[in-house]
């Protein structure tokens, strides 16, 4: 997958659960810099993310990569997907 | 034996102080608090529940119980009436302190009460809770201060920031930390986020913080985190995995790191500081002083000295020679005993548990699920997530809405951790040979 594709893929994921999780708020804009703990979606959430991007993609990066490394961004996130594809 | 009120009034004690955000409070203002409140109500003999949200509020009555109450059970301010009427009942409690004050919930008994002043309160917790009542451990102050340190590095002051609840096992044991050792103890009110709570925590140059695993990921993903220097990072709750260990090295780099077996029933069992997952296999044999550790059909068991009681119930914690079966996997790899996760069925999502039989008759009793099948799934961020299969009672024409309408119905059931990450709809069970729910 190209990164854009991985990126698309990743904001509809994102956007889908956050909304799950927060039907009353607005969604926040995904933009690269948007820290990702910030963002309205709180770690229980992220959890949630990884397990559905894990179910969509077929592989989760947390397990794949050799080291150990908490993105902090949406960028970086997005990066980590698009790096460690197997 | 020695209460709070002493342990602030001695030469180390003395200089413990809170630090909030907007003010400082120091052992004597302490003190003072403390005698105010129980010169305003006769604490003397009772059975008390402490119900409040901030340390600042809940400390100086903590003080003022202490060695003049009966016991003393720190309840979460977030639990419902009826855990809370179930909780007093079974604990035979007679008073509540909580937002509106201390109030009366049924005659104390004091017929009983001892003639000698000041005598050991009995300190009662709770675990953490799955849906329904917690369980209540009595303890004492000094079974919740087997393993304090309480001497003072040499060099920059220690100051503890505060992350759990003090009503918490793994809360407390930082309270009475800086407490005994007389540091500084960093927390917050009000709705702070971890963001402000590490800003608080740098502007005040904490040092020493513990959290579990999955909050110290979050840390790390924070970074707010960039300002902390930090000379003691202890891990707890959770099993800590050679990944954040080694995370936590490298970002911390002067720090000493420890990862804690501890439980609300069986206390601090045993610190690792090696910073390497699971702990040595000789400590089978030479164990740290205070437990004995034993590996029984791949659990640990541990054995303590005057192990706790459950209050209001006849559930034991230890066996007649003392030994708790901790229900924790274990298993051995060259000179390491490792953890490998729960053997009952308890899942732990960062650091809370859930029990999946609880999940499966709530999703059961919904008109959509025909049955449930739920159990828990590795996850790099809180350590385990909660997944559910249902067969569905019937035809649905929409996968998409079915699970939208499930989960709704479950935000008013169950607790947030406890909800299930993802709901897969699924046309057959499995099931095991004796015909029972396969959770594996």
């Amino acid at each position: 997958m190209e990164i854009d594709e991985v990126r698309k893929q990743i904001s509809e994921e994102f956007l889908e659960i956050f909304t799950e999780r927060n039907p009353n708020k607005k969604s926040p804009e995904l933009s690269d810099d948007m820290i990702l703990l910030a963002s309205g979606l709180d770690s229980l959430g992220f959890a949630v993310l990884v397990t559905a991007l894990e179910e969509r993609f077929d592989y989760d990066p947390f397990t794949e990569s050799s080291e150990a490394y908490y993105p902090q961004t949406f960028g970086e996130f997005v990066e980590f997907y698009f790096q460690n594809q197997p | 034996m020695i209460n709070l009120a002493q342990i602030l009034v001695s030469e180390k004690g003395n200089e413990f102080s809170l630090v909030l955000p907007e003010s400082i409070c120091g052992s004597s203002q302490l003190l003072a608090k403390a005698a105010r409140l129980s010169a305003s109500f006769s604490l003397g003999g009772r059975r008390v529940m402490i119900k409040l949200r901030h340390l600042n509020a809940a400390l100086p009555w903590m003080i003022a119980c202490d060695g003049l109450a009966r016991s003393v059970a720190l309840v979460n301010s977030g639990l419902s009436r009826e855990a809370l009427s179930t909780l007093s009942a079974q604990g035979k409690f007679d008073t509540i302190i909580d937002e509106d004050g201390p109030s009366e919930l049924a005659e104390p008994d004091l017929a009983k009460l001892s003639k000698d002043r000041p005598f050991q309160s009995e300190w009662v917790l709770t675990t953490s809770g799955t849906t329904g009542t917690p369980k209540m451990v009595s303890h004492t102050l000094t079974s919740l201060t087997r393993t304090t340190k309480t001497h003072r590095l040499a060099g920059p002051p220690t100051v503890w920031g505060l992350l759990y609840g003090f009503d918490r096992f793994a809360g407390l044991q930082v309270l009475l930390q800086a407490m005994l050792s007389g540091s500084k103890l960093v927390d917050v009110i009000g709705e702070a986020s971890l963001r402000d709570r590490l800003v608080h925590f740098s502007k005040h140059k904490v040092s020493h913080l513990s959290a579990s695993p999955t909050l110290w990921r979050k840390i790390l993903m924070t970074p707010e985190a960039d300002g902390l220097e930090l000379r003691s990072i202890t891990l707890g709750g959770e099993i800590a995995n050679q990944d954040i260990l080694d995370q936590l090295s490298k970002r911390f780099a002067d720090a000493r790191i420890a990862h804690i077996y501890a439980s609300t029933e069986a206390g601090v069992g045993f610190s690792v500081r090696d910073k390497l997952a699971g702990f040595p296999a000789t400590y089978l044999d030479n164990p740290p002083a205070g437990v004995r550790l034993r590996i029984h059909e791949n659990m640990l068991q541990i054995q303590i000295d005057n192990p706790s009681q459950y209050v209001g119930t006849d559930k034991v914690i230890a066996n007649e020679q003392g030994w708790i079966a901790t229900a924790d996997l274990v298993e051995a790899v060259d000179d390491r005993i490792l953890f490998k996760g729960r053997a009952d069925t308890t899942i732990n999502v960062g650091g809370l548990k859930v029990q999946p039989e609880i999940v499966e008759s709530v999703l059961e009793s919904l008109p959509e699920v025909e049955s449930a099948r739920v159990f828990g799934k590795a996850n790099p961020i809180t350590g385990m997530l909660v997944m559910a299969e249902v067969q569905l009672a019937g035809e649905f024409a929409d996968a998409k809405t079915v699970t939208k309408n499930i989960r709704l119905q479950l935000t008013d059931r169950l607790a947030d951790h406890e909800i299930p990450a993802r709901i897969h709809i699924v046309k057959e069970m499995q099931i095991n040979a004796s015909g029972k729910v396969q959770r594996q």
